[in-house]
């Protein structure tokens, strides 16, 4: 342990340190737009209609995390992810306060997301994220 | 018995700056954010609510790596000058941060129960860790109360580790402690974001949690233990 204690292996080690911080801070730069949050919205309102929708292109097999806490004193909000030979991947309605925390393996293809609206007083929180890297995302309406 | 009162007497009289410069920090902070309330429209009370709620919950954080930073650069040299028991005095330093955490929970805890409460309707979070902060679940409450004080006692062996660092070896190892931490954080953006948010591989974080709280708090009683005044 004597060794620590030498200045010039204190600055080696401070010096190596400061290396991996510029390196981490260079890998930061590069990756954080891979990080796909969207939607990612607060909504609030004391009546929301209305049908949203986007499609997901995956390029790659990749998952996508779902995060749903949805507040609503009557009405629906709608919620389903079909690719494009119809297949249902989800497909869940809520009347009622619930909180849905999901996560789907998705494969190559085309995904259509569509979020229908026709609640009142609205307080709904939602989170989806992807990677940039293998899914585009593009708004329909 | 009467050794370890004292050691906590003492490592009290530490702990009252840290609860001194917090509170006035907090409430500068809340003053602050309470002009809000005068000033503007009813909106602005829930926004103060919410405020309080993320106030106190980031200063437990502050206030508990403040504390052990004070501890290990004032207390433990001088009550090792003093000649005191090492191997109590590193337990009180270890059940102290222990006991806070629990109780900073505990606070945080309540806080949220009362801001969170349908009543008020406050729904600013849309949930941490993949759980859902606004739920009245005793179980979810009581999960991330677990998780949260983990967390805590986790930051808190983490810094006294540092400190301790610090105060053994030179100031460039606390730097280079921080720009581990720092770049370890960069690098692992992705998996953060995705657990915070999401919960995923919560129970990898908790088990490296766990673990690595063993080795810190293992360390730093060694530390203590074999402590060396050297002013």
């Amino acid at each position: 342990m004597e060794i620590f204690h030498k200045t010039k292996v204190k600055y080696i080690i401070l010096l190596i340190s400061g290396l991996f911080l510029a390196f981490s801070i260079y890998y930061f730069q590069n990756h954080i737009f891979e990080i796909g949050l969207n939607p990612y919205s607060n909504l609030r309102s004391d009546r929301m209609t209305g049908k949203e929708q986007f499609v997901l292109h995956v390029n790659k097999p990749s998952r996508v995390y779902l995060l749903h806490n949805a507040k609503l004193t009557g009405g629906y909000v709608e919620f389903v992810i079909k690719k494009e030979d119809g297949l249902v991947i989800e497909d869940y309605r809520l009347t009622e306060d619930k909180f849905i925390n999901r996560s789907y393996n998705l494969e190559e293809g085309k995904y259509y997301c569509t979020i229908m609206r026709d609640v009142e007083n609205n307080r709904e929180k939602l989170r989806f994220y992807y990677d940039k890297r293998f899914i585009t995302q593009e708004y329909v309406k | 018995m009467k050794i370890s009162k004292n050691i906590r007497k003492s490592l009290f009289e530490v702990e009252k700056i840290s609860l001194l410069i917090i509170s006035v920090v907090v409430l500068v902070n809340l003053g602050a954010n309470g002009l809000v309330v005068l000033l503007s429209d009813a909106e602005a009370t829930s926004y103060f609510i919410q405020q309080l709620a993320s106030n106190i919950t980031l200063f437990g954080f502050i206030y508990l790596m403040m504390y052990s930073i004070n501890q290990a650069i004032t207390a433990i040299p001088f009550l090792v000058s003093l000649n005191c028991r090492r191997k109590s005095l590193a337990k009180n330093v270890m059940f102290n941060g222990l006991t806070r955490s629990l109780f900073i929970t505990l606070i945080i805890i309540f806080i949220n129960a009362i801001v969170f409460a349908p009543e008020i309707g406050l729904d600013s979070v849309t949930g941490i860790i993949g759980f859902n902060i606004s739920s009245n679940n005793p179980v979810i409450l009581l999960t991330i109360a677990v998780i949260f004080c983990m967390l805590l006692y986790f930051i808190y062996s983490l810094t006294t580790f540092i400190s301790l660092l610090g105060v053994k070896y030179g100031w460039e190892y606390v730097l280079t402690a921080v720009f581990i931490i720092l770049g370890t954080c960069f690098l692992l953006f992705r998996p953060i974001v995705l657990l915070f948010i999401f919960g995923r591989q919560l129970n990898l974080f908790i088990f490296l949690v766990l673990i690595l709280t063993a080795i810190f708090s293992l360390i730093n009683y060694r530390s203590i233990v074999d402590f060396e005044y050297k002013y």
